[in-house]
């Protein structure tokens, strides 16, 4: 079972206004957002695709896809964003690298910052085809999509969204190969671990609306109230359809 | 009996083998029984044999080179092709050919599936040269092939339905009867004395019967001879090329350079098969000459002599072959005997194949019902077909439904091994959670391209007249074929899909379940793709306008029912969406936007020329191309650009985005589109003004746009699909 626990948070540490809308500026006593974000009812079964071509590399028998992650109620790979901050910490520094190893893209869920380049590596000795959709509302968008015949081919791209914050990742490759992308607006973002958790720090002190976001289950929304070095606590659930 | 015929009497009597240094052969005996053919199949098989509108330019029939008055073979060293190409070795006779395990001089295929054989002849460059979708087009031409067809397979001309026939007719042509058969049968005066001689130098001093052994009179292996190369194939172009052109299909390596046949090396490609031949069988062998697979030996005598010499010259000549030894009187003996391997004559006398008849225009095979040819009424006589529920499902007679077709195309539909490269099911552009389209505006391709068009949804496809955005194609079947092969769609060869299909045993059992074939054909693949495809519909239970028109008036809310009443007045939309499908099934140019993508992306500008390579445009249109000119592409009349085929509404609330070219991701784009009266286009359709829509209005026409759509998606659970197994 893929840990939950291989995400990154990334985006790229650029001039302020390379992020339109925000501008990084040290915040000092900053409070915390942390919550869970649990699942309620019984999870949907992964899909199981079978594996059909590449098997040397990609495996065999049946690839399981696990779209929504239910642990002990606990929902894992949700998305929390608050909302409205101009002004803030920085993003972090590493440009964000989505790797093909195994026929698999890590990590399977990947935020950036909206507009930013982000490496494509293909790890493996086949080729990929990576294509991204920008989700909009039921329909959605190519973002990019090009093949890498070759092991250890890597190709920057950037995450161009217009009217969306989720991006789908698939292969055209291999129909086994899904992932998703989430385009932040500011750094103020987390992701939930297998336990649901989700902390978000370094928050200047205001109220702000913070929504938890799942590319298949949709949203919940909130409101917190962040004071100087203080923690608030939020929880959202998410019932099963 | 005298002396000289005891030991060889008593060893054909009984059928004992007796051969010098063989191992275990067969005993001659008569042929026995296949499988019989129905008649009616046989009797229309019999018609097409001799048809020569079977083959491409309508020149030659089955009978061409297989011709009942020279034994069913042609009587010349080397047949001849299709006009401009001559072939390269002998043909065969056809009688006993359905008892061979592996068919044609090299036994690249397998004999048993005799409809498959002649497929091959029937499509393969240098014999038929047809395709599989024009002549069942002209067989439907001739009300006499249609009715027969109707009355042997309840449906109208179709390839599959031809092969059948053809080989039903070419099992019959066996050989009965021979001196051979009555003698083994204990009938001693059959064989003359010269002929028992033969017969027992056959089974011993000459070991003729080491390769030529059981009732088939071959041991269905493949052995060099030495046979001397024929001069003919090499020395005329017509000859060289046919032969290039084969070995080049069968991947033989080095092939401009052969100057040689290399016979079963170019199916193997095992060094010790070169110059390998399959074993011809003996019966009848009298009446077929010339002799070997180049014809190069003209009589029985030369072939005997041959023998005698201990064959040609070949590094890989069998080692059964040796100097015989033979005298005179031992050589006509040995000729004696095969001539009694003459069965009765297999004598069809051929019927002048019935001919074409004029067929009244729009007319033909009654259209199953639901469909209609061309839109009714104009927007003076405001005629219009009426709104309201679907009604049964189109299908074609020759595709009927049933529950195992349907679950074989659903799994075929998903099944990524239908396209070139295992990357890109039907599913991939057509994908339920999309509502059964790629959802996005313009459709993703095959890896490595993009596609130019929207991927429109298959639910409620089945009701259309024609598909795709331009009427390309005239049925499910005919759409799944061009999808599947469609170089930026699914890029499939259809046989290495078939070969695919045949190795995937779930496959084969249910292939077999459903349309009998002992392996899959490639062609009904289609057919379940198509009768899947027909059960996604809209259900008018689950369709709050159907339900509405059905007489429940609390069906839909207010504001659609003013929707209704301005879809069919001010806002005029009824001109071209009406019917059930509120589709009329026409062309129209509405001057939509350009999608940007076509400025944005190489891989779709680079499939935007290619579909005018592949469509024949004139090469200066094809320099300017920028834009996708819909059904222009088919009439090629300028009056036709941009115009293209109007979509039915059903469904709208799962199918974003809109139009061929996806311009629009929501309803309220397209509602102030024609708001405004669409947009930028010579031939936009004058039925287009600006309508001066309110706000309230726009929201009402979305709310009638939205009533015809099911309460809840139409979605198919993916299959777990079956694996591949190795084939022993």
């Amino acid at each position: 079972m893929r840990t939950l626990g291989a995400l990154v948070l990334s985006a790229v540490l650029a001039a302020p206004s390379l992020a339109a809308g925000y501008d990084v500026a040290p915040v000092a006593g900053g409070g915390t957002v942390a919550g869970k974000v649990s699942f309620k009812g019984e999870a949907p079964k992964p899909k199981r695709m079978l594996i059909t071509k590449n098997k040397e590399v990609c495996g065999e028998g049946q690839r399981e896809i696990v779209e929504v992650a239910v642990k002990g109620g606990a929902l894992g790979n949700a998305v929390v964003v608050l909302d409205g901050i101009a002004r803030g910490k920085a993003w972090a520094p590493q440009k964000p690298l989505l790797d093909q190893k195994g026929c698999r893209f890590i990590p399977p869920l990947m935020v950036v910052r909206k507009g930013a380049d982000i490496d494509i590596l293909n790890s493996d000795p086949v080729l990929h085809n990576i294509h991204t959709y920008e989700i909009i509302g039921s329909a959605r968008r190519t973002l990019f999509n090009f093949g890498q015949p070759n092991q250890g081919q890597t190709l920057g791209k950037p995450v161009n969204l217009r009217r969306g914050e989720w991006v789908k990742v698939e292969c055209d490759a291999h129909d086994f190969m899904h992932a998703w992308m989430y385009g932040a607006a500011s750094p103020y973002v987390a992701v939930t671990g297998e336990d649901g958790s989700f902390t978000i720090g370094d928050v200047p002190p205001g109220k702000y609306k913070i929504r938890a976001l799942h590319p298949v289950l949709g949203a919940r929304e909130g409101e917190v109230t962040v004071t100087a070095k203080g923690k608030a606590e939020i929880s959202f659930d998410f019932p099963a359809r | 009996m005298g002396g000289r015929a005891s030991v060889g009497g008593l060893i054909a009597a009984f059928g004992f083998v007796l051969a010098v240094g063989a191992a275990r052969a067969e005993p001659l005996a008569p042929l026995p029984p296949l499988p019989a053919s129905p008649p009616e199949q046989v009797a229309l098989g019999r018609l097409l044999f001799f048809d020569t509108r079977l083959s491409g330019d309508a020149s030659i029939s089955c009978a061409s080179c297989h011709d009942p008055r020279k034994a069913w073979g042609d009587g010349k060293p080397l047949s001849t092709g299709y006009p401009g190409a001559e072939y390269f070795r002998n043909a065969q006779t056809l009688l006993n050919a359905a008892h061979y395990r592996r068919s044609y001089w090299d036994g690249r295929m397998d004999g048993r599936d005799l409809p498959t054989l002649v497929r091959d002849h029937l499509t393969e460059p240098a014999l038929m040269q047809v395709d599989g979708r024009l002549f069942p087009e002209r067989l439907k031409q001739v009300p006499e092939y249609d009715a027969m067809f109707r009355r042997v397979f309840g449906g109208e001309p179709s390839f599959g339905r031809s092969l059948n026939a053809i080989a039903a007719f070419v099992r019959t042509l066996t050989s009965r009867g021979a001196p051979l058969d009555r003698y083994l049968e204990g009938d001693t005066a059959a064989l003359s004395p010269a002929a028992r001689d033969g017969l027992a130098l056959f089974q011993g001093k000459a070991g003729c019967l080491r390769c030529h052994d059981g009732p088939l009179l071959s041991d269905q292996k493949f052995h060099a001879l030495g046979v001397q190369d024929s001069a003919a194939v090499f020395g005329e172009p017509l000859r060289h090329i046919t032969f290039r052109w084969f070995m080049k299909t069968l991947g033989t390596p080095n092939y401009t350079n052969l100057r040689e046949d290399v016979g079963r090396y170019a199916v193997t490609k095992e060094p010790p098969d070169r110059g390998r031949f399959r074993t011809p069988s003996l019966r009848d062998v009298a009446l077929t000459a010339p002799y070997m697979h180049n014809g190069t030996l003209a009589t029985l005598e030369e072939v005997v002599e041959f023998y005698n010499r201990g064959g040609g010259i070949h590094r890989n000549k069998s080692p059964l072959l040796a100097p015989l030894g033979l005298g005179a009187a031992e050589k006509k003996a040995l000729v004696e005997f095969l001539e009694a391997l003459t069965g009765e004559p297999v004598v069809v006398d051929p019927l002048a194949p019935p001919e074409y008849k004029l067929r009244a225009l729009g007319k033909g095979s009654p259209a199953p019902a639901g469909l209609v040819a061309a839109s009714t009424g104009t927007a003076q006589s405001g005629k219009f077909r009426a709104l309201g529920p679907l009604g049964p499902v189109p299908v074609p007679r020759d595709n009927p439904m049933s529950d195992a077709k349907v679950e074989l195309g659903k799994f075929l539909f998903f099944d990524p091994r239908l396209s070139g490269d295992v990357s890109t099911p039907c599913v991939a552009c057509h994908n339920p959670e999309a509502g059964w389209g790629d959802g996005s505006d313009v459709s993703r391709g095959y890896p490595g391209t993009q596609h130019w068009r929207n991927s429109q949804t298959v639910l409620n496809a089945a009701y259309y007249f024609k598909l795709f955005w331009a009427g390309e194609v005239t049925s499910l079947e005919a759409q799944a074929v061009a999808a599947a092969t469609g170089n930026v769609a699914g890029n499939g060869d259809p046989m290495m899909m078939e070969e695919r299909l045949r190795q995937i045993p779930e496959y084969v059992r249910r292939f077999k379940a459903v349309f009998g074939t002992e392996q899959p054909r490639i062609m009904d693949a289609w057919k379940a793709i198509a009768a899947f495809e027909r059960t996604l519909v809209s259900k008018p239970e689950q369709v709050p306008f159907d339900r509405f028109v059905k007489g429940d008036p609390k069906a839909i809310t207010d504001e659609a029912r003013r929707g209704l009443a301005l879809f069919l007045g001010k806002a005029g939309c009824i001109q071209c969406h009406n019917g059930p499908l509120l589709s009329d099934d026409d062309y129209h140019a509405l001057g939509v936007p350009k999608n940007p993508v076509f400025e944005e992306d190489p891989l779709r500008q680079i499939t935007l020329r290619f579909q005018h390579v592949i469509r024949g445009v004139p090469e200066e249109l094809y320099r300017v191309a920028d834009r996708d000119l819909g059904l222009y592409y088919t009439t090629k009349r300028e009056a036709d650009r941009g115009k293209f085929r109007t979509p039915g509404l059903r469904e709208l609330k799962y199918t974003a985005p809109y139009m061929h070219n996806g311009a629009f991701f929501t309803l309220e784009e397209v509602l102030d589109f024609y708001d405004q009266g669409g947009g930028n286009d010579a031939n936009k359709s004058p039925l287009l003004r600006p309508l001066k829509l309110t706000a309230q209005e726009k929201k009402d026409l979305l709310a009638f746009l939205l009533s015809l759509s099911s309460d809840q998606p139409i979605v198919v659970p993916a299959p777990q699909l079956p694996e591949y197994a190795v084939v022993k």
